[in-house]
């Protein structure tokens, strides 16, 4: 199903939408663009470089309560905690960023099926657009993913200049399409020409920086590479890499209360903290800056792959853009790609 | 600034330096990152530019034996503060200071070329030339300076053993303190709120703390779990708790080199915490930051005489 | 903690951080005369102003307290010769920073009284109270 969309009418779909959804969307605070909850929807940035946060936030924030307790005497009172109930819709994402939440359905729904994080998953709509703004950092080709093929999405965007060219791609997408019919046209030949013109010239813009077979399988004899000691002295373990990544999904739980109540909480975590790994008794058995990058790019490229088949990073390059101390993941998987011996 | 690498050749040959702390060039158009030169060879990658941002004091404890760094005034300025609180030692450095004309913001700098791919670029004088893939274009330094950088009056770093490029001559600095003056303005509500949309922005990632020279406790308060001074929680509350302590603790240490507010990925403006500070600190207490080793920080020290006007 | 909503009934809540040889025992005083104050203010006892942490204002701010006092020895008073004067620093410069990110100076007192003060203790107890029934219950620290 294929039609398009005027951009002028993009307001009034969203309106539309809005009657049964919440809209997250992109919008620019200051030089930041961040998906918030949007009202107004004239704010809506479509087209943009790349969202500082990646909104994996809505499917699982970065706290959330598991439930409140209250003492009352010798009892315990436990209250579970509540998803809201009002459906999302995020409007805008990227082809990595959707291809990332794919990626984080697989550890949220493996021994332990996540009730939260499902809960709110079911209840959100994706719609994504194809980045035509890829930047230097970006390599989502060389992850196995493209810039315009966000599989797992309801509805799919492309921007031809003056349209959107719409895909629906899920049933419930198709519904909302056909629900809304007044306001698209049928999408003709040369729109799907222009879309796949789009297609080649992004895929220039965003050139194989190394080949990832080759890198996940040389993973295995790295471990003890004296390569890691190399590129992780500049590292200042900070949580941004971490924090910004669409697929980094590491929680803490904790409890925030007082004597008599409190509640149980998860909030995100990051292995490049030191304190991440720090045991009760004061040992760390990750003390070191190399030994916590190591977890970290073994954990993306290589533990993932034997528990879920698939590698746990999109290509979205936050990590490197962000990164204060210029740590760049590109460089270190060609590293990786070219061999230990190499080191 | 062609000598660096023969410079540093010679250092590098010497029995006692073990390592030379400086930037190589980043794979991005106009980054440079952190690089530690361990060889002769290393040390043909080492570049010093406007473009050199980072700060790299912070790098001088990961290596046991003496190290050489290349310092820009404001990162010597924070040397002067280590030096003071007896957190590295001057025996062990070898100090390469650079005078500088100010540093260049490298996103500023990549937002102005849209996009297009970038095949080179060069500085002279005051000019960054930018070579594409077909033509090339020229931006003036002066419109990518970092925020820190034009008010800036310390352009020659304060302590070194050699140094490098042509005495800077500045006048007619704008005011360092212009936009905390402004900021002080403000009715108390209206200042809150300023606060408090940055601060509910904040991600807690710790970049700040980390890539901070002056912020070196090994285990950080935020960090401490009993007791749990700030809440795990990322919610206004607890972010505003953490950076109003964060800025505490570096009031009248803080040197403004500014790393703090360029690594902040959600863009809160920290250096403005730290510029209220660094301006109560001088204005109580008469005392500025990153300029003499052996006076002690304002807030180690007191005077019987010191003002107490709001006490009662 | 109880809701802060309905002015009418809302009473404000004080921290106090007073140190033990002075102000604490100018409380005591205060006490012992049967001077009488608002029961507003709770007070923290602490070897010397000098051990106050500017985390503990934080964190009386962030528990309900809608003012925070911190009293302690008069300069040269101090039992421990300078604990009030590193005080003395280091609260100028964080009461800078509360009024810089948007507190009403008049929620952050400190004032120097004596063990034989009761008076002045008793006074200033009933100054604090009264300014900050004015300004209402502290917004934005507590949410």
């Amino acid at each position: 199903m294929e039609l398009i969309l005027k951009k002028e009418k993009l307001k009034e779909f969203l309106e539309q939408l809005s009657k049964n959804y919440e809209i997250i969307a992109p919008v620019k605070e200051g030089e930041l663009i961040n998906f918030k909850s949007v009202k107004d929807f004239t704010k809506v940035v479509m087209t943009y470089q790349k969202s500082i946060k990646s909104p994996k936030e809505f499917l699982f924030p970065q706290c959330e309560e598991l439930y409140k307790y209250k003492f009352s005497g010798k009892d315990v009172e436990i209250k579970p905690a509540e998803v809201e109930k009002k459906p999302k819709a995020i409007v805008g994402i990227h082809p990595c960023d959707a291809v990332a939440i794919k990626i984080l359905d697989k550890l949220f729904g493996w021994d332990y099926k996540d009730e939260l994080y499902f809960e709110r998953r079911n209840n959100t709509l994706l719609i994504s657009i194809t980045c035509n703004t890829p930047d230097w950092s970006c390599f989502c080709t060389s992850v196995e993913g493209t810039p315009y093929d966000a599989d797992g999405t309801d509805i799919h965007f492309t921007d031809t200049g003056e349209t959107y060219y719409i895909e629906g791609k899920s049933e419930k997408g198709k519904q909302i399409l056909q629900d809304n019919n007044n306001l698209f046209t049928e999408a003709k030949k040369e729109d799907k020409d222009k879309v796949e013109k789009i297609k080649k010239e992004i895929m220039e813009q965003v050139p194989v920086k190394f080949d990832i077979k080759k890198v996940t399988e040389n993973m295995d004899c790295i471990f003890d590479s004296k390569l890691w000691d190399r590129i992780s002295v500049k590292c200042i373990h900070c949580g941004a890499c971490a924090y910004l990544c669409p697929t980094c999904h590491c929680f803490d739980i904790n409890d925030e209360g007082n004597y008599e109540e409190g509640k149980r909480i998860r909030c995100w975590d990051a292995c490049m903290f030191g304190h991440f790994t720090k045991m009760a008794g004061g040992h760390n058995p990750r003390e070191d800056e190399k030994t916590r990058y190591r977890q970290r790019i073994f954990h993306k490229f290589n533990y993932y792959i034997k528990n879920f088949d698939t590698i746990s990073c999109v290509g979205c390059g936050r990590c490197i853009a962000e990164c204060p101390a210029g740590m760049d993941l590109v460089k270190t998987l060609q590293l990786i790609e070219k061999g230990a011996e190499h080191e | 600034m062609e000598d660096i690498i023969n410079i540093a050749r010679e250092l590098i040959k010497r029995d006692d330096i073990e390592a030379i702390i400086g930037y190589e060039k980043g794979r991005a158009p106009f980054q440079t990152v952190p690089f530690f030169a361990r060889t002769p060879e290393d040390c043909d990658k080492l570049i010093m530019n406007s473009l050199c941002v980072n700060n790299l004091v912070s790098y001088i404890n990961q290596f046991s034996g003496k190290v050489a760094i290349f310092v820009k005034p404001c990162d010597a300025k924070a040397l002067v503060g280590l030096l003071q609180e007896h957190q590295i030692e001057r025996e062990k450095l070898h100090i390469i200071g650079i005078n500088c004309q100010g540093a260049l913001n490298p996103k500023k700098l990549r937002n102005a070329i849209k996009g297009r791919m970038v095949k080179d670029w060069s500085i002279n004088g005051d000019k960054i030339k930018v070579y594409y893939e077909s033509g090339e274009e020229e931006f003036n330094i002066k419109d990518f300076l970092l925020d820190k950088c034009p008010a800036c009056d310390t352009r020659t770093p304060p302590i070194y053993d050699e140094l490098l490029g042509d005495e800077i001559k500045t006048a007619d600095l704008p005011e360092l303190l212009a936009r905390v003056k402004e900021l002080e303005k403000l009715p108390a509500a209206e200042k809150q709120q300023y606060w408090n949309e940055h601060f509910e922005r904040c991600l807690r990632c710790y970049a700040c703390v980390k890539i901070c020279p002056l912020c070196y406790c090994e285990r950080c308060f935020v960090e401490n779990a009993s007791p749990q001074w700030i809440d795990k929680s990322n919610n206004l509350k607890s972010n505003k708790a953490f950076h109003l302590i964060r800025a505490y603790h570096l009031a009248g240490r803080c040197i403004d080199c500014g790393e703090c507010d360029r690594a902040c990925p959600m863009d809160i403006p920290l250096r403005e915490l730290n510029l209220k500070m660094r301006k109560s600190v001088e204005e109580h207490f008469n005392y500025v930051p990153g300029k003499d080793i052996d006076v002690p920080p304002p807030l180690s020290t007191f005077k019987k005489e010191d003002p107490q006007d709001f006490i009662r | 903690m109880e809701e802060k909503s309905a002015k009418t009934d809302w009473e404000p809540r004080i921290v106090g951080f007073v140190c033990n040889w002075c102000t604490y025992a100018g409380a005591d005083l205060a006490g012992t005369s049967r001077l009488k104050y608002p029961p507003n203010v709770r007070l923290i006892r602490l070897p010397c102003t000098g051990a106050i942490d500017p985390l503990f204002i934080v964190k009386a701010f962030q528990s309900g307290a809608d003012a925070v006092l911190v009293s302690g020895c008069h300069p040269n008073d101090c039992h421990y010769t300078s604990g009030n004067y590193h005080a003395r620093r280091k609260l100028t410069v964080f009461k800078d920073l509360l009024e810089f990110t948007g507190l009403d100076p008049k929620r952050f007192w400190m004032s120097w009284i004596s063990a034989s003060e009761g008076q002045k203790f008793a006074s200033f107890m009933e100054e604090i109270v009264t300014e900050t029934k004015k300004l209402g219950p502290l917004k934005g620290y507590n949410n």
